[in-house]
């Protein structure tokens, strides 16, 4: 019975539309948001830029004193931001946000692909060891 | 990859669907988890006898929970605060291992004068907590204003409000006031957010105003860049002029009295972008003089969608649960000068105790997460605030300076604070099954602060610091003639040639000498008045990891562990003054909380695998997530021990 659900999975699998990629070598995770508009789908992907913008930008510290008062991410972990996606350093926990050798375990990509004809949003998360790319893999990604 | 590569990506993706789905269905026995955290939520044998309270049946649902599973006291790790021991207790490892050595961090190869790791931030963990164990095990975990939890880690989850992790927009509450320059100046910094940020205390002023038929002042109250216009007023019509009303968006409120919910569009700025966030407000009138002079705080609803993953749980709170009412007072606390500002703090204190315990309902019911995890800061807020902690802990300053009635007033209002927190508990124990773990827990105590140390004073007067006093009052350190400086919250860096430019460490002989130096003026240093002595311990970074299981690469050169009623700060003056006096009178940080029972927390744990038992002795922090994984019957390696004596 198992066997005959897997199948049929298999098969509604092929029938469908979805992003089309090589096998990832590295974790990747995909989330999809249907009938979706293009300009709708910008504003999410803007909304999740400015929340990572910001969590790099120069902040207060916490418990601060009068000289511990500022925390400064340097310009080296900082992220790279472009309309399609931002690189970034992520931590043994794959978030990110990693601003020192010692925490920066990944180099993660998180970005965006909207397939016009599907009215599709996907979002990727890809991380790379940190010494590794990202990029070369999203860029292969394309919608069907 | 086209035809039949793109048939096979499909099939990789469905296998994944149905592989999450026969996990998921297999996965719908398991065991859930709901572990509520109050922040500072103190409990000794002696003076917070929180059992006893509960055996006395003020904590009713605390005492349900000590009647079906095990409980104790458990004790924090070195600095006993919040970030270290949020880390450590959701690891199960100490900071030497999961990284998060203190609040605001240093490491090589950055200058001193910007903390390079915050240690709020999810990113300053080396070890993956709970919550992402957890979710990678494939439960659905929903955390709500845990620390350490932002930005997000979680993908799937559900993460509601960090605590200063960097992420997203909050809007601090904020008052304010007439402006009275005096007051002013005498506050300085400690009226700004973390003491650089927006001010927590604005002062205003006012013009009279053609306003109905009453004697009217007008006042426009602007933060983050909105405007809202009050009129304070004589309600009375008759020959004197005594104000005792404000009239806000249509709402008339006297003195001690709060507003309704008020919508307002206020603007988030990120670099350059200035985002509009629609959110709301609630105001108090603090105080009202006659004269017209106002306190008026407004307290902004701390959740919209920058600040919860999937966005889409804000409204879904705000609209099944209310505002939300997260943080009571500020930090630096600003409600802890006049004394009408204790009722607002316990006000504001019992709408987020309200707040959070609708909301661990409305979270458990509508989302039914596998893993739940709640912390709620106002007890941390409440017990370090000016008004309770010096007056009902004999070890205060302050307890003889009230008689026993005004103590057991005080007494009340804490343990109206506990008993909302035995609500919370309550929420939670109604919905947990007996395939729920259900954990109560808390990261640190607190004890009375009697005095604040200024250690930079210290090295000031020994000729080790170099700073002068710009106009405000802002101290300009001279870092290349410096050689020593403390730094929050237990570290004094130092550096022979100087701490200029990108801090590195030091070594050889004559860095070995200045830090001898420096050690023994810390550990001769002496309260002038009680000839007591603040410096319990100054250990050196090769030795951290022995004595206080901290990483060597995230502290200062020695590590300065205080006395209880003592605290560090970094403030500096003109007249070099080391000790004073503060208004807060609670406190925690650099104690070890081994040798100090204000320090403990409560640990109670009940559900499956869990025997009914009274442990004997504290347990530490670490081993709460040993044995709390030993009963989900997952191995990992850790810190701490399984407590085998609470198995069944």
């Amino acid at each position: 019975m198992k066997y005959w659900s897997s199948l049929l999975f298999l098969l509604i699998a092929c029938s469908l539309p979805w992003l089309v990629y090589d096998l990832p070598p590295h974790p990747l995770l995909v989330d999809s948001t249907e009938g979706i508009s293009a300009e709708d789908a910008r504003i999410l992907q803007e909304q999740t830029i400015t929340g990572i913008r910001a969590a790099y930008a120069n902040e207060l510290s916490p418990y601060p004193g009068q000289l511990s008062n500022e925390l400064e991410c340097s310009a080296e972990f900082q992220p790279v931001i472009t309309d399609e996606y931002v690189l970034a350093y992520s931590t043994i926990s794959k978030g990110v946000g990693a601003c020192t050798h010692d925490t920066a375990k990944y180099r993660t990509l998180i970005g965006w692909k909207y397939c016009e004809e599907l009215k599709t949003l996907y979002a990727i998360q890809y991380h790379t060891p940190k010494n590794e790319s990202p990029i070369p893999f999203f860029e292969s990604m394309r919608c069907p | 990859m086209t035809g039949g590569a793109d048939c096979a990506s499909k099939i990789m993706k469905y296998a994944w669907v149905v592989l999450l789905l026969l996990l998921a269905c297999q996965q719908e026995q398991e065991t859930k988890v709901y572990w509520f955290v109050p922040d500072g939520m103190r409990a000794d044998p002696d003076v917070f006898t929180v059992f006893d309270w509960a055996e006395q049946g003020h904590l009713p649902n605390i005492k349900r929970m000590m009647g079906e599973g095990a409980y104790g006291y458990s004790i924090p790790t070195f600095p006993s605060h919040t970030p270290t021991n949020f880390a450590t207790l959701f690891t199960g490892v100490y900071p030497d291992k999961h990284g998060v050595a203190d609040g605001p961090m240093h490491v090589e190869g950055r200058p001193l004068n910007k903390v390079a790791v915050g240690g709020f931030s999810s990113a300053a963990k080396k070890v993956s907590p709970f919550w992402v164990t957890m979710e990678q095990d494939g439960k659905h975990v929903a955390l709500l204003s845990m620390p350490g939890s932002t930005p997000p880690e979680l993908n799937k989850g559900i993460t509601v409000r960090g605590r200063w992790g960097g992420w997203g927009a909050d809007f601090h509450a904020t008052i304010f006031q007439q402006e009275d320059n005096h007051t002013r100046y005498e506050r300085g910094r400690g009226s700004r957010l973390f003491f650089f940020g927006p001010p927590l205390t604005k002062y205003v002023n006012s013009t009279s105003a053609n306003w109905t038929t009453h004697k009217a002042e007008r006042t426009v109250l602007s933060q983050y860049g909105a405007n809202v216009e009050v009129y304070v007023f004589d309600s009375v019509d008759d020959e004197e002029t005594r104000f005792d009303r404000v009239s806000i968006h249509g709402q008339t409120l006297a003195e001690g009295e709060a507003s309704e919910w008020i919508p307002i569009t206020l603007t988030w700025q990120v670099g350059e972008s200035r985002i509009p966030v629609e959110t709301s407000f609630q105001a108090r009138v603090i105080k009202i003089d006659p004269s017209g002079w106002f306190r008026i705080r407004l307290f902004y609803n701390n959740i919209n969608e920058h600040l919860t993953k999937p966005t889409t749980t804000a409204s879904e709170l705000t609209h099944w649960v209310g505002p939300m009412v997260d943080f009571v007072d500020n930090f630096p606390p600003q409600l802890i000068f006049y004394p009408e500002d204790r009722q607002a703090f316990l006000d504001e204190a019992h709408a987020s105790l309200d707040w959070h315990r609708k909301a661990a309902g409305y979270m458990l019911d509508a989302y039914d997460p596998d893993v739940f995890i709640h912390d709620i800061y106002t007890p941390n807020q409440m017990l370090t605030s000016r008004w309770w902690m010096g007056y009902v802990d004999p070890k205060g300053v302050a307890y003889d300076t009230i008689n026993d009635q005004e103590r057991d007033q005080k007494w009340q209002e804490v343990l109206s604070m506990y008993k909302k927190l035995d609500d919370v508990v309550g929420e939670m124990y109604k919905r947990a099954d007996d395939n729920t773990i259900l954990v109560l827990s808390s990261d640190h105590g607190a004890v009375p602060l009697n005095k604040w140390v200024r250690l930079n004073n210290l090295f000031a007067q020994k000729g080790w610091l170099h700073f002068t006093l710009d106009e405000n009052g802002e101290p300009v350190i001279d870092w290349e003639r410096s050689t020593v400086v403390y730094l929050k919250m237990a570290h004094v860096y130092i550096h022979p040639d100087g701490l200029a430019g990108n801090w590195t460490r030091a070594s050889g002989p004559k860095y070995r000498k200045l830090r001898e130096e420096v050690r023994q003026a810390l550990l001769s240093l002496e309260d002038p008045f009680t000839k007591d002595r603040p410096v319990v311990a100054a250990y050196d970074w090769e030795r951290v990891p022995q004595y206080l299981s901290l990483p060597t690469d995230r502290v200062g050169d020695l590590v300065v562990v205080n006395e209880a009623g003592f605290g560090w700060n970094e403030e500096m003056s003109e007249d070099r003054k080391i000790f004073t006096t503060p208004l807060k009178t609670g406190y925690k940080q650099a104690i070890i909380a081994h040798h100090e029972p204000g320090m403990w927390t409560p640990f109670i744990i009940m559900g499956p695998g869990v025997r009914n038992t009274k442990l004997e002795k504290p347990i530490n922090h670490v081993d709460q997530y040993t044995t709390i994984m030993a009963l989900l019957n997952k191995s990992v390696a850790t810190d701490g021990r399984v407590l085998h004596e609470i198995l069944e």
